[in-house]
């Protein structure tokens, strides 16, 4: 019977309250409403159905006049509960994760909570009430009963309506339940990421402060050092450098970032609010939304700070370790020669401005901090989950996408002003290569050359790029390998093998540097540094050395007798003069080589072309153990030389505008200038410092170089001089008639003069002539190219 | 199998015109960019890869064009087409010979005017590059060369850097050379900035002339070999060119 139906309906309503309403449990809670929701629902259609059932089978049990109310009005106001408990239901869930936010507190959802079930029984109560008043006026005889059938006449059954409502409504506490699990574990997660962060910037903070530390407290050792001490302040100086690296907390916070990124869901529908008794919906993909404005808004900003403190580091690491080597180079005996007196008060100076630095930096950092923090602030506000016009973490997707709907329209107008402009660049173009070719050889070498000349007011910062080699563990960086293969031909050597390495490579390629740095790293106090014109010192002995290595080497091999040594012999090719040539000395070297006794450890060095003519004519290379290469080198370890080096300069870099240079841009202009300089490290520093001009205060403004190409100004006459002059890395007039005979005076002497005039023949202090540093490598391929002399190993 | 066919056969004028014009204009660009290739800013070894690569394509370009074209013309009425086509291949098939050859020929630039050159038996400068072959200015006149001619007979280039090679030295000895001369002279050519790198200078004692000590070097150019006769002499070596 169907007012059995309708009683029992009643008494489930009353039932499921009380039951959801004693619940403690959010989650519980939540899932009991919905589950409870569904069985009332399910009565409410299984009595709508019965009474369609009766009606339709003419089988009136009950009064029709009951059947129609049941259709028209009782499910209206029990539609209007459902609405209501679907309602509160949204509305607590929202309240869970608003106070899991933090925008609402416990005691609030809690009054929600008691409020809502108050609210749902008293409504539940009136609907009874109303359905049972009615349902008792509309029955109490058959002359009412008739009324309300005759006014219901004409209109359609609306019970199909309401059965697909209430089971939409069903439908929706369904989700809402199922999404709330989702919901409060994606927001648990955005949680944790804002913590990271601000544990991120904590750490980066105490970073800034221990490297400020650290330069603070090498100040006070150098203070209190004596000279009779330097062995005590290297060794301090060692643990300090020790201690500048530290975990990369970048690294560790985009794990971190992506860890969350991964658990989070990707698109998600979620209620996110009311209106008409419609609920709202809204699809976020919250791993995607994170993913997109981490990557856009936040991670360039942090990528900053962690190069900020990399170069503070780079800077420091830097400074103790030049002042380390410093130091070292002092109470090495070998080096007596060169001038190396300590200033202990310069060292404590330049720790001083990397300190001042360093504060600088920490300003820097707590204003990208504070920015970074505002931009959490603004966008990841996860009050903007239930926000109806904004969306959560908004890319610009929407916007990139109205634009091309503007856009669509005009494409036809910007094809005709492209052509337009292709024209106007096109005739532009011609005109500069007219302009281009009307230029003379010798006014585009000379284009080139001014092009290439360093800011002369800009001589302190120059002077840290192009100074002599400074002693850097940065060095290191990228030669790894090599340093490995000579460690292991040291260790062979030890073993009782022949011990000789030749270092080869283009100008400028670091050979000087790696092998001073080798030498100091496996023969420390042990290097005995053979050059031409030079006073050579071993064991207590000395020799004068001019331009002859026969006396060297009978030299050193009477007084090494005993004891392991390196003979460094840098540039052989610097080994000729007027009176001796390169070939008879390498004669004589390669004679004495195999004289010495295993005790002595043998490395040269010189450029491609010398060791290949060198190896066709004296088969040089097959008397070496290993030939170590120093062309190939990355781009990074070229940007970090360059980075390091500016770092110490304490000089900001700025555009011609102005503007700051932002770390991506700097990666770039480094990118160019290695291209530009074929990827030689020398070449790439002259190339940067020419690219620097001096400006008033703390920065220096990078002026991007013209992209002139070097003209060929190869000829017959001038070939064959260049080569010479590659060949033997600085030679004089004098030198040169000896070795053409009369030819260079009737012939080639003008040329050399043509040369020096357009500045691709220098002249040092000495007299002596060389290729201009700016064109020696490129003269080198050019050459190479006229197969005049080979340059690639 | 039908669009195949129909590639083949289904051509008008309409269809040459456009071609040709999409040839004529990718011909203009490539023209226009092998004019301002000078001032491109890029890499010097990539400019000069992609330098030989417009020389490459300006070479093959204009005869795969026409090739291209009259295969083309042909399709659109092939009977008639054939036919003059044919009749002018015929007619002027040993000049489109020559051109194409001089083409390949000129590719490697070998020729340039006042070079001296060898062909059959004349010998003598160039004086015009043509089209279609050399013109050479000898003792007894002016001589006209096809390029299919320089092919089928070959040349000889007789000066320039490319010319270069091994030449035997013959030096008179009047007396035994000690060790201290013989050390002199194996320095004084080793270190001469004459002779090129690639090839160690050989010495021997010749079989044939007693009393000649001969050396067998390797020059770039022929004049620095007479430079550096001149250098041994000026050190007292009576050097002579002896045949190779």
């Amino acid at each position: 019977m169907i007012s059995e139906l309708l009683e029992d309906y009643y008494h489930s309503v009353e039932q499921s309250i009380h039951k959801v309403w004693s619940h403690s449990d959010p989650l519980t809670f939540i899932n009991g409403l919905a589950e409870e929701f569904t069985l009332i629902s399910g009565k409410v259609i299984h009595l709508g159905s019965r009474a369609q059932q009766q009606f339709d089978a003419n089988e009136f049990a009950n009064p029709i006049s009951f059947i129609l109310f049941v259709h028209f009005d009782f499910l209206k106001e029990v539609k209007n509960f459902l609405i209501l408990w679907r309602d509160v239901m949204f509305q607590y869930q929202k309240g869970l994760v608003l106070e899991r936010i933090g925008t609402i507190e416990k005691h609030q959802l809690q009054y929600v909570k008691e409020e809502s079930g108050q609210i749902l029984q008293d409504a539940h109560e009136e609907v009874k009430g109303y359905s049972r008043r009615k349902l008792s006026i509309i029955t109490d005889s058959e002359k009412t009963s008739s009324n309300y059938v005759d006014s219901l006449s004409g209109k359609n059954n609306p019970w199909q309506i309401y059965k697909q409502q209430i089971e939409t409504l069903d439908a929706q506490t369904d989700q809402i339940a199922d999404n709330h699990v989702r919901i409060i574990s994606n927001v648990d997660l955005f949680i944790e990421h804002k913590i990271d962060l601000e544990n991120f910037l904590k750490d980066m903070n105490a970073e800034f402060v221990r490297i400020g530390d650290l330069a603070r407290s090498t100040i006070d050792k150098i203070l209190q050092t004596e000279e009779s001490s330097y062995h005590k302040l290297i060794l301090q100086l060692e643990e300090v450098i020790g201690q500048i690296e530290a975990k990369n907390l970048l690294q560790i916070f985009s794990d971190k970032c992506d860890q969350i990124i991964d658990s989070l869901s990707d698109t998600t529908q979620i209620s996110i609010g009311l209106r008409n008794n419609q609920l709202l919906y809204k699809e976020i993909d919250f791993s995607g939304a994170l993913n997109r404005w981490i990557n856009g808004q936040v991670k360039p900003l942090l990528t900053e700070l962690q190069e900020l403190l990399d170069s503070e580091k780079g800077a420091l690491n830097l400074n103790l370790t030049n002042i380390k080597n410093r130091l070292s180079l002092s109470i090495n005996e070998s080096y007596t020669d060169l001038n190396r007196d300590i200033d202990l008060e310069a060292f404590q100076n330049s720790n001083r401005a990397i300190l001042t630095s360093i504060d600088e930096s920490l300003n820097e950092f707590k204003s990208i901090r504070n920015l970074v923090e505002a931009r959490y602030e603004e966008n990841m506000n996860l009050n903007d989950l239930y926000d109806l016009r904004n969306d959560f973490l908004s890319s610009s997707q929407q916007y990139i996408f109205e634009q091309f709907k503007l856009e669509r329209g005009s494409w036809l107008n910007k094809i005709g002003q492209w052509l337009i402009n292709v024209k106007g660049r096109g005739k532009k173009l011609l005109a500069n290569v007219a302009e281009e070719e009307a230029l003379s050889e010798s006014e585009r070498i000379v284009r080139y050359l001014e092009n290439l000349r360093p800011d002369e007011e800009n001589y302190h910062y120059n002077n840290i790029f192009s100074g002599p080699s400074i002693y850097s563990d940065s060095f290191w960086v990228g030669r790894e390998q090599k340093i490995e293969r000579f460690e292991k031909v040291v260790k062979n050597w030890r073993l009782g093998y022949q011990g000789s390495v030749v270092l080869s490579g283009m100008r400028f390629s670091g050979k000087t540097t790696f092998g001073d740095l080798v030498a100091q790293k496996y023969f420390n106090n042990k290097t005995i540094r053979v050059r031409p014109f030079s006073t050579l010192k071993i064991r207590g002995r000395s020799i004068n050395i001019k331009d002859d290595i026969a006396p060297v080497m009978e030299f050193i091999g009477k007084y090494t007798i005993g004891e392991q040594f390196l003979i460094w012999m840098d540039d052989l090719e610097t080994w000729q003069s007027a009176k001796i040539s390169l070939q008879q000395n390498v004669k004589t070297l390669l004679a004495g080589l195999n004289k010495l006794t295993s005790n002595v450890f043998f490395m040269t060095a010189t450029s491609n072309w010398v060791l290949f003519y060198l190896a066709r004519m004296f088969q040089f290379d097959q008397v070496f153990q290993a030939e170590i290469n120093l062309d190939q080198l990355k781009e990074d370890d070229v940007r970090k030389a360059i980075s390091i080096r500016h770092g110490v300069t304490h000089k900001y870099l700025k555009t011609e505008s102005g503007q700051r240079v932002s770390t991506d841009e700097f990666r770039q202009i480094v990118r160019n200038v290695y291209i530009q300089a074929n990827y030689n490290m020398g070449d790439s520093l002259n190339l940067w410092v020419s690219s620097i001009k001096f400006d008033q205060g703390d920065h220096v403004i990078f002026n991007p170089l013209a992209k002139y190409t070097l003209p060929d100004f190869l000829n017959e006459i001038n070939r064959i001089i260049l080569r010479f002059i590659i060949m033997s890395k600085g030679t004089n007039e004098y030198m040169m008639r000896r070795y053409f005979g009369t030819s260079f005076t009737n012939k080639y002497s003008a040329e050399i003069q043509r040369l020096i005039s357009l500045k691709i023949l220098v002249r040092t202090d000495k007299g002596m002539l060389n290729i201009n540093k700016y064109l020696v490598n490129e003269t080198a391929r050019m050459l190479d190219d006229s197969k005049y002399i080979s340059c690639k190993r | 199998m039908n669009d195949f066919n129909s590639i083949l056969t289904e051509y008008n004028w309409s269809h040459l015109i456009i071609i040709s014009i999409l040839f004529l204009l990718i011909y203009i660009i490539f023209l226009f960019v092998r004019r301002v290739i000078v001032i491109i800013p890029m890499a010097k070894w990539i400019k000069i890869k992609f330098i030989n690569f417009l020389n490459i394509f300006f070479i093959y370009f204009g005869p795969l064009a026409t090739l291209i074209l009259a295969s083309i013309f042909v399709l659109i009425k092939p009977a008639l087409h054939g036919l003059i086509l044919g009749l002018a291949l015929l007619l002027a098939f040993s000049h489109i010979r020559n051109f194409l050859n001089g083409r390949i020929i000129n590719s490697n630039e070998m020729f340039s005017k006042g070079q001296l050159v060898r062909i059959s038996d004349k010998s003598g400068i160039i004086t015009e590059i043509g089209k279609l072959g050399l013109r050479i200015r000898s003792d007894d006149g002016l001589h006209y060369f096809p390029y299919q001619t320089l092919l089928t007979s070959g040349y000889t280039l007789s000066s320039g850097d490319k010319i270069g090679g091994y030449y035997h030295l013959s030096l008179r000895m009047t007396e035994l050379m000690d060790e201290d001369q013989m050390e002199n002279l194996t320095n004084i050519i080793l270190s001469s900035p004459y002779l090129d790198g690639d090839h160690k200078p050989e010495f021997y004692r010749s079989l044939s002339s007693e009393g000649h000590l001969n050396i067998k070097v390797l020059v770039k150019e022929e004049v620095h070999l007479h430079e550096l006769m001149k250098l041994l002499e000026e050190n007292g070596f009576d050097a002579t060119l002896s045949k190779s």
